[in-house]
């Protein structure tokens, strides 16, 4: 599958990545919504998981935009995690597919669930 | 002989005979001076002939010759003969005895005239005296009058001052109509008086003599229209028919021919400053004409006037003394009400007068030995500082004086563990001492209410600012661990394949559990931390869970000392907020843990001790808490250490008591403090 992950902080795209890697998946990893939008647009991810606090643009904000081009120019719909240190109650997850809340504190668990589900 | 130029002498001789002279003829002409002469008179013919004929004014000598005086004394002694002479033959009689005869009767002429002239002016004179005499009775009787007069009108004035005397004497407005309804029951022709009085144009006041003394009722409000015509009538006059009827109504009972005095409030209006009217009403009896009636009414020297316009002064007078006095009670009540102490004190410390709340330590004179129980001025006093200026003094920041001076509000006084803050303003001038007014605002609970509240508002700010770094932290350590985990995984496996690596696997393998381990404890003081500012509501907690989420944050405070816990093995369950019941624990384990300055032991002991209350326990090894002290440490600002603000044990109780429960200070057996602190149980 491929996977994309969107967070500015590096060591999560980092440590997913390599995770996702070692479970044979593809996985790429942005910094900003910007690369972020390219890059899904290039790769057309199976699963993006998108942090919500980001500068300029925030994970919500970007998902919106990412949905209206699903509509038309995308071929893929990805099913998208919102991640966040916040309570998912304070996060906007009207167009995602759930929420992750942050820190991760076991990534092989977390993978194995994820990769279960997909 | 005969040269008396004075008196002229004319003289006949007639030679008669007694008996011829018995006609009239012989005296045709009246003689004041008939000299007889006979040898042998004949007292009974002379009588007769004197009797008869000789008036009264004519004087009578009879010259005779031998007869016997004694037979002429009668006569004499009769008054009608002057003098007579007693002559002899033998005399050269004619010539000597006319001349003693002439000069006989030229003096008896003489005095006769001169008796005359002091005859006449004797009846001048009576007649004089008479007159003085008629003068002297008029005089008289016109003093007597006059007399009369000045002593009524004595008598009326003295009456009158005695009237005002008493009529000034009197208090209360019965009273004084009562004196006023005395002196005017002495005129016959006017009733008992009635008093119509409106002071405030919504209700009239009627005051009337009834069963011995005078009663008070107040006009219906359906009548005042109707009074209010009345009331501006300015002199005095005839109440109208219509007027009558009015006032019959009211009185209920028939209303005769009466007039009526308007009474001037000239004092209490202008003191006042509203309008403020009277009428005084008399019923006219017996009087028999208008005239009469008019007398009455138009006498302004009489003496019924002097008497209305006393009572209209002292109307005047009592009502707004009434009123004064009603203020001043007013006043009185409001400052010793006051809930704040008040006193007004001279420019000598002197108490003027104070309100209980001022009162604290009484049976003294100046404010500093009452208020403060201090034997000397304070410093800074405000009285210096309002002596100068009118209004609030200035700034002085002095925190080291026992007073300290802020701007606008006044100086600052600190007795025992009370503050208060004293404002100063100086009165008006009244000619004696200056005095000055001064308030006492007890500020100290409400400055420790301030203070908890912008400590309180610290804390909130500061707990933002630490739940932003704590969620920043967040992000690169969830990251760490993140990547931590990955390269475990990849080494576990990597090293897997290769069978020669296996040492350094090991060994990177449990360096990066290290790192894993480090982060995940890191991860769990944030979110401790995290829970602990959170804005939760009040639920169901697990109280152990409240402790063992506590425990981490105390790290540092703890490292030197040791630790018991003894949690009970059962479930407790409380109903409050987690975050604050947290800071609590915290609080008292803080606490402990800064009370022992070498290594010590704290022990936390939780157990139920009543059916549904849970106690929890915490001692230490430190000094302790004196007995005197241990209600004192939960007020707030108590606090034997350098920092800190002292406010965490006050909170701490009012956080317990918020939900239901109770902590105090024990001593233990070592010696150190126990806090206890107990919560009603949720099953």
């Amino acid at each position: 599958m491929k996977i994309l992950i969107i967070d500015d902080e590096e060591t999560v795209g980092r440590s997913l990545v390599r995770g996702f890697r070692f479970f044979k998946q593809e996985a790429w990893f942005a910094l900003n919504a910007k690369d972020g939008e390219r890059l899904w647009i290039e790769i057309q991810p199976d699963i993006v998981f998108l942090d919500v606090i980001m500068p300029v643009m925030t994970g919500p904000e970007l998902l919106k935009v990412m949905r209206s081009r699903e509509m038309d120019k995308l071929k893929t719909k990805s099913r998208v995690f919102l991640m966040s240190a916040f309570t998912p109650e304070d996060v906007d997850r009207s167009l995602a597919d759930g929420f992750i809340e942050k820190p991760i504190l076991d990534l092989n668990k977390f993978i194995e669930k994820i990769l279960k589900e997909a | 002989m005969l040269n008396n130029n004075d008196i002229r002498l004319e003289w006949r001789i007639h030679d008669l005979d007694f008996s011829e002279i018995n006609s009239p003829e012989a005296l045709n002409v009246l003689p004041s001076l008939i000299v007889f002469f006979t040898e042998t008179p004949n007292v009974q013919l002379v009588e007769k002939f004197l009797l008869n004929k000789v008036p009264e004014t004519t004087a009578v000598i009879i010259c005779f010759s031998g007869i016997q005086e004694m037979s002429l004394r009668q006569l004499i002694n009769g008054g009608r003969i002057r003098k007579f002479i007693c002559f002899t033959k033998n005399t050269q009689w004619q010539e000597e005895l006319l001349n003693s005869i002439l000069n006989l009767g030229l003096s008896m002429q003489r005095k006769r005239l001169e008796l005359e002239a002091y005859s006449k002016k004797y009846r001048e004179l009576e007649s004089l005296n008479e007159n003085l005499q008629h003068t002297v009775n008029e005089s008289t009787q016109g003093i007597e009058k006059s007399n009369e007069v000045l002593s009524e009108r004595n008598f009326r004035e003295r009456n009158l001052y005695r009237y005002l005397k008493e009529i000034n004497e009197k208090q209360s407005i019965l009273d004084v109509l009562d004196v006023f309804r005395k002196e005017i029951n002495k005129n016959s022709n006017i009733t008992n008086p009635i008093l119509f009085f409106c002071d405030d144009r919504q209700t009239i006041q009627v005051f009337y003599y009834h069963a011995g003394r005078f009663q008070l009722r107040k006009v219906p409000g359906d009548h005042l229209n109707e009074f209010k015509e009345i009331f501006d009538l300015k002199n005095p006059g005839r109440l109208s028919q219509s007027q009558q009827k009015h006032m019959a109504d009211v009185l209920q009972r028939p209303v005769g021919l009466s007039i009526y005095f308007p009474m001037e409030f000239l004092l209490s209006r202008k003191a006042l400053g509203f309008d403020i009217n009277g009428i005084l009403i008399f019923e006219i009896n017996k009087i028999e004409n208008e005239a009469a009636v008019t007398h009455l009414l138009i006498s302004d020297q009489g003496d019924l006037a002097t008497v209305i316009r006393g009572l209209s002064l002292v109307l005047d007078r009592v009502y707004i003394q009434n009123k004064i006095d009603l203020e001043i009670k007013n006043w009185r009540l409001s400052f010793d009400e006051a809930k704040n102490g008040i006193a007004i004190i001279d420019e000598d410390f002197r108490i003027v007068r104070a309100n209980k709340k001022f009162k604290k330590f009484p049976n003294n004179n100046f404010c500093y030995q009452v208020f403060a129980n201090r034997n000397e001025v304070c410093p800074n006093c405000p009285i210096k500082t309002a002596f100068k200026a009118n209004d609030m003094p200035e700034t002085v920041l002095n925190k080291s004086s026992f007073f300290s001076v802020r701007q606008g509000g006044g100086a600052d006084l600190q007795i025992g563990s009370e503050v208060y803050q004293v404002f100063s303003s100086k009165l008006e001038n009244d000619g004696m001492k200056t005095k000055y007014v001064h308030q006492y605002l007890e500020v100290g609970s409400m400055r420790s209410l301030q203070a908890e509240f912008f400590q309180n508002e610290k804390l909130l700010a500061l707990g933002d600012l630490a739940k932003n770094v704590a969620h920043e932290l967040n992000n690169p350590l969830g990251g760490i661990l993140t990547l931590t985990q990955s390269l475990k995984m990849e080494i576990d496996h990597k090293y897997d394949l290769d069978k020669d690596l296996n040492d350094k696997q090991s060994l990177l393998l449990s360096d990066l559990g290290e790192i894993e381990k480090a982060t995940l404890r890191s991860l769990s003081i944030i979110q401790s931390f995290l829970r602990f500012s959170a804005e939760d509501s009040i639920e169901v907690i697990d109280f152990k869970k409240i402790i063992r989420d506590t425990i981490p944050l105390l790290k540092i405070a703890l490292r030197t000392h040791r630790l018991n816990l003894d949690l009970s093995d059962f479930d407790v369950r409380v109903r409050g907020k987690f975050s604050l019941l947290q800071q609590v624990i915290f609080n008292l384990l803080n606490n402990a843990a800064q009370a022992m300055k070498s290594a010590g032991t704290i022990d936390v002991q939780l157990k139920l001790n009543a059916k549904h209350i849970i106690e929890l326990r915490v001692s230490d090894t430190g000094p302790g808490v004196p007995e005197a002290e241990r209600e004192n440490i939960f007020k707030s600002f108590y606090s034997n250490k350098t920092d800190g603000t002292g406010l965490g044990l006050s909170i701490s109780r009012s956080i317990v008591e918020k939900f239901g429960g109770k902590i105090w200070c024990e001593s233990n057996s070592q010696g150190g403090a126990c806090f206890v602190m107990t919560l009603p149980r949720v099953d």
